[in-house]
């Protein structure tokens, strides 16, 4: 490489100025990193500057060492990875249910406040709308049950009809779950058992005073006789969520209100 | 419904956009790369965060170690419950490593995460194409199709505002 001309001198020294930064890091090949010691030895400005990024050096160097898949085509995927979008629509879908299953909670309340009031029957039917129910949830967790290793329990006291679908995943186990003969309004859980004991919760949903899955000689206990405008749930319900346990690791599913009653246990 | 957006959704949109990303990229370290994995350990924290947010709403500054901790809880759970039987083998560097140590390098890897994510596309680029993956100034150049001064300052300035970032956050080496 020639000297540089006489008028280029300045720009010379001002690309200098910036290869600190890539010399800091190491990043120079042999020449340029020789050509920038030869301008470091008599730049102040430069010796300050690399004095101040030596600091993060070793912070890179962390981030470097300690990070996986820097190798890969696209490694800032590894650096700053931004998750998949439909991630934030998944949890976005859990805190609407949870919001719908707190604001049944507070209807039950009023219902419950009312009929301390009317002291009648029907109060509870005539009190909650019937909500439409999500059909495109339900779709998409009906395909899901389809699609697993179906395992099913009556439970003799409560009449409750429940079957879980399975499927392993890297994960641990995704659980659908259909749930019939079942009155409401009631706010409810899933909760895999592992064998050694651990509880996990799959998923929570509320049902609608209408129940799910009754048929009509169900539902006189359910809407009332008196109220025959007033729908019951004929369809069943489906819903799914996932445990971080193996398949092999579960013994059982119960199905649980969230205070406390058992309403079905599946063994598995 | 009415509220499109009720306040419970904003405030998991809120843990989102500010932890969803660096709390991926410590789970991804965990778990080895795999990406599947990694995401649903991040959706399930961000989950839990959102189930706690009144008692970690009290304690402000607390929410990233809150995090960290449950995620790397919810990972050995996971790699417990997927082995088939009981150990016999190693518990694994994940348990032998004290949590408290690791805990403090996760929540500074994820601030050098944040700072390197605040910069511009091309001065990451630059930073990434050279030191993280290990070329010269001139390699990267090339790769990229631009002059080899143009990476250069593009790492100097990448490295400066990363400095700054830095130390806005409280950390320094």
């Amino acid at each position: 490489m020639n000297r540089p001309a006489p008028d280029r001198g300045q720009h010379e020294r001002d690309e200098q100025h910036t290869a600190v930064g890539a010399y800091a890091l190491g990043v120079l090949d042999e020449a340029d990193a020789a050509r920038f010691e030869e301008h470091l030895a008599d730049c102040p400005e430069c010796a300050a500057e690399l004095d101040g990024l030596m600091d993060l050096t070793p912070l890179l160097a962390e981030l470097k060492e300690s990070t996986p898949g820097l190798d890969s085509p696209r490694p800032e995927e590894a650096l700053v990875p931004r998750p998949d979008p439909a991630l934030l629509g998944r949890l976005l879908g859990r805190v609407a249910a949870g919001r719908r299953a707190r604001r049944t909670r507070r209807l039950c309340l009023v219902a419950a406040a009312a009929a301390l009031i009317v002291a009648g029957p029907l109060v509870g039917a005539a009190v909650f709308p019937e909500e439409a129910p999500d059909h495109s949830t339900a779709s998409a967790a009906q395909q899901m049950y389809e699609d697993g290793e179906k395992i099913g329990a009556v439970d003799p006291a409560t009449k409750v009809d429940a079957t879980v679908s399975l499927q392993e995943k890297p994960w641990g186990t995704h659980v659908a779950l259909r749930l019939a003969h079942v009155r409401g309004p009631l706010t409810c859980d899933l909760v895999a058992v592992g064998k050694n004991g651990e509880r996990q919760t799959v998923t929570t949903w509320a049902v609608p005073p209408g129940g799910y899955g009754l048929d009509a000689t169900d539902a006189t206990g359910a809407a009332g006789k008196a109220d025959t405008g007033s729908k019951w749930g004929k369809e069943p319900l489906y819903t799914h969520g996932g445990a971080a346990l193996n398949r092999n690791d579960i013994s059982r599913f119960e199905v649980r209100t969230l205070d406390g009653k058992l309403l079905a246990t599946v063994k598995v | 419904m009415a509220d499109r957006t009720s306040p419970d959704e904003d405030l998991m949109r809120a843990l989102y956009e500010e932890h969803a990303g660096p709390l991926l990229a410590f789970v991804l370290r965990l778990v080895d790369g795999d990406r599947q994995r990694a995401e649903d350990v991040v959706q399930e924290t961000l989950l839990r965060a959102w189930r706690n947010a009144d008692r970690l709403r009290g304690a402000p500054g607390s929410v990233r170690p809150w995090l960290v901790t449950v995620a790397r809880r919810i990972v050995i759970d996971n790699h417990r419950s997927r082995q088939a039987r009981p150990r016999e083998v190693d518990p694994g560097p994940l348990e032998l490593m004290p949590a408290a140590d690791e805990i403090d390098r996760a929540l500074r890897l994820m601030t050098i995460s944040d700072a390197l994510g605040d910069l511009t596309e091309a001065h990451r680029e630059a930073l990434i194409e050279t030191y993280f993956r290990g070329r010269t100034v001139s390699e990267a150049a090339e790769a990229l199709g631009v002059p080899a001064g143009t990476v250069r300052s593009r790492v100097f300035y990448a490295l400066r505002s990363m400095k700054l970032s830095l130390e806005e956050r409280g950390v320094t080496a």
